[in-house]
């Protein structure tokens, strides 16, 4: 009954109660919004990579170098030649070392130049080992191993040939198109920029270049290289590698020697400590949009509190009626509450379902223009609560409104 | 005795010099059908206010039914009015979004044994022995005509079988044809059901359904001239 009653003393206020449920939904999506796209991306950047003692590259911000090697944001400012690449790889207790060598893309998905320990050696998350969906890694100059989303978006299967082209542009018109490269594996998805990329080998992009000059395609060589010198090309240069080092005590030790290095200008980052003075930047933009979104809140429970006050006015009939049939003021307070929780909770409905609708709109969106891989489900348990403090807030909110009726059916004769 | 009223005063409390009511003595047997007649200002609302236990006055004794109100809190007051006592009003009687079958059964709801008890039957039985066509059950009140609200009124009072029924003005608002549809069913059913019956009405012509009729300023001494409540 008293629910029939709350519910139905809703409806019949429809106008005022549909627009506060509008207020509120708006402020708790933007407010899980917010809070589910703040955790995730942080999920997603500190899962991308994992069992990398260090990144070494060209001299630049560690930033940089973290973004554009690891999270294929942002250009390589410069490469590293190969010989320095060997050196440091000999002078370093490095367990492994990947290359990896930036600049050519297929359809807008990045292409990334590397060798067979990439497969071995690179993880992410928790320690997982990238695996084979299909095929197998790279052998020939010419063999290319898809991430799982560009074999999904663009539906190549093990055995098509693809052209790659040169630079980032999606509809780049210098194509490598006289040097086809062929699928023979693809990865299983990671949920990292790993899915988003093309690997080949490092002899691949040394080949597709051969004769490039300048940027640009210059077809007068003096004589097509055949197939098995291509195989044996040794790359001039490289855009970073990733080093794991036999001993993790050597970490510093070795950052500090390629730091040092005195033929080339280098930089060694750690990838966690990088992380988290890319977190310290963030953190401000996160709490300034954690605090906005919080008095988006506070905004919307404050006219649920205005309407609920006001009806209190033209409902002065209704308190009298039920003080005479019998109704204690108590029942009349709860009566408010039960109306605001009756509208949180249709406004938690609204909010979660337009956020989860523009998570599905938007998903592909953010991965591939941000590499933020968002899961579709928001329902943590940090969600879980902030939900059940929307709802006490929304209850707190509720009291003054509540706290008036009471008095008011009390005195009321 | 159906009430009994000893050296009743009552002030309101933000005029307290001002005396609103002062009964000596009054008495009303079960059973018994009263008409109380009186100009408005007179003290009748605060009158049926006391007797419902909405007001409460620390001056005098009112034993309605053998309850002793004055001796009773706020909530026991709230819960004796559920219990024993069936209301009507000129207007504004029902909860004007809900059914009549939702507005009987929320009254239904604040009875001792109101959780307990399934009101559905009775509450059919009520609303067909006061003519209301089925098929206006389930609608909202507030689409039903002014004489169907007041006999919906009527079954909403008697849902948990009131020993007593206060009508205040209740045919101020009506025709003269539903005022005789009302009285009519009205005395059928707190006959049928031994209820003890006070209405306070200005018009004097429903007066001659009762036996017993009495001017509020017989009873009240305010009202002869004595507004002082030493």
């Amino acid at each position: 009954m008293f629910l029939t009653l709350a519910s139905k003393s809703l409806v019949n206020r429809k106008g005022s109660v549909l627009l506060t449920i509008l207020a509120m939904s708006v402020s708790i999506f933007v407010l899980l919004g917010v809070e589910h796209v703040r955790y995730q991306a942080k999920e997603s950047f500190s899962n991308t990579v994992s069992g990398v003692d260090l990144i070494v590259g060209a001299r630049t911000g560690s930033l940089n170098l973290l973004l554009y090697s690891v999270f294929r944001i942002g250009a390589p400012t410069n490469n590293i030649s190969w010989n320095t690449f060997k050196n440091i790889q000999k002078k370093s207790d490095a367990a492994w070392v990947i290359p990896i060598s930036l600049g050519d893309s297929h359809k807008g998905y990045r292409v990334l130049g590397t060798t067979k320990e990439y497969f071995t050696h690179f993880s992410y998350g928790k320690q997982h080992r990238l695996t084979m969906q299909q095929g197998v890694a790279f052998d020939q100059v010419f063999d290319v191993v898809l991430g799982a989303e560009v074999a999904a978006k663009l539906g190549y299967q093990l055995g098509d040939k693809i052209v790659l082209a040169h630079g980032m542009a999606a509809t780049s018109f210098s194509l490598h198109e006289d040097k086809p490269f062929q699928v023979v594996g693809i990865l299983s998805p990671t949920g990292t920029p790993v899915d988003q990329t093309l690997h080949v080998s490092l002899q691949g992009i040394e080949a597709i270049h051969v004769d490039w000059k300048e940027g640009v395609h210059s077809a007068n060589s003096d004589k097509p290289m055949t197939l098995d010198e291509m195989n044996n090309l040794t790359p001039k240069s490289i855009t970073a590698f990733m080093l794991g080092l036999k001993s993790k005590m050597k970490v510093f030790q070795t950052q500090r020697m390629i730091n040092e290095f005195q033929q080339e200008p280098l930089i060694a980052i750690l990838p966690g400590i990088t992380l988290s003075e890319l977190w310290q930047m963030i953190g401000m933009l996160e709490n300034t949009l954690r605090l906005i979104s919080a008095l988006v809140l506070l905004a919307a429970l404050l006219g649920l509190s205005a309407m609920l006050l006001a009806s209190i006015r033209e409902r002065s009939h209704e308190i009298h009626l039920l003080r005479v049939i019998g109704a204690p003021p108590r029942f009349l307070f709860f009566l408010i509450e039960i109306e605001a929780l009756l509208i949180s909770l249709l406004s938690i409905g609204v909010g979660m379902s337009i956020l989860y609708s523009s998570l599905l709109v938007f998903d592909g969106y953010l991965t591939t223009q941000f590499g933020l891989y968002i899961d579709i489900n928001f329902l943590t348990k940090s969600n879980l609560l902030l939900i059940a403090i929307i709802v006490l807030s929304a209850l707190i909110a509720a009291a003054i409104p509540s706290f008036k009726i009471y008095n008011r059916a009390k005195s009321s004769v | 005795m159906a009430i009994q009223i000893q050296n009743v005063r009552f002030t309101y409390p933000d005029a307290p010099t001002k005396c609103v009511l002062d009964i000596p003595e009054w008495s009303l047997s079960k059973e018994e059908k009263i008409f109380i007649h009186g100009p408005s200002g007179g003290g009748k609302s605060t009158f049926l206010n006391l007797l419902s236990g909405m007001l409460f006055t620390h001056e005098g004794s009112i034993d309605v039914f053998g309850h002793p109100l004055h001796k009773m809190n706020n909530r026991q007051r709230d819960q004796f009015r559920a219990d024993h006592i069936g209301y009507v009003f000129q207007q504004f009687n029902l909860i004007p979004y809900l059914d009549a079958v939702d507005n009987i059964k929320l009254a239904a709801h604040f009875h001792k044994d109101g959780e307990k008890v399934d009101v559905s039957h009775y509450a059919t039985e009520l609303l067909t022995s006061l003519n209301i066509p089925a098929d206006n059950w389930s609608k909202p009140v507030s689409k039903l005509s002014i004489g169907q609200q007041q006999r919906v009124a009527i079954a909403r009072a008697l849902i948990n079988k009131p020993e007593l029924l206060i009508a205040d003005e209740p045919t101020s608002s009506l025709d003269k044809r539903n005022c005789e549809d009302f009285m009519a069913v009205l005395f059928d059913l707190i006959e049928a059901h031994k209820i003890t019956l006070i209405l306070v009405s200005h018009d004097l012509s429903i007066s001659n359904y009762f036996n017993r009729i009495e001017a509020l300023s017989d009873l009240n001494l305010v009202a002869k001239g004595d507004d002082q409540c030493s």
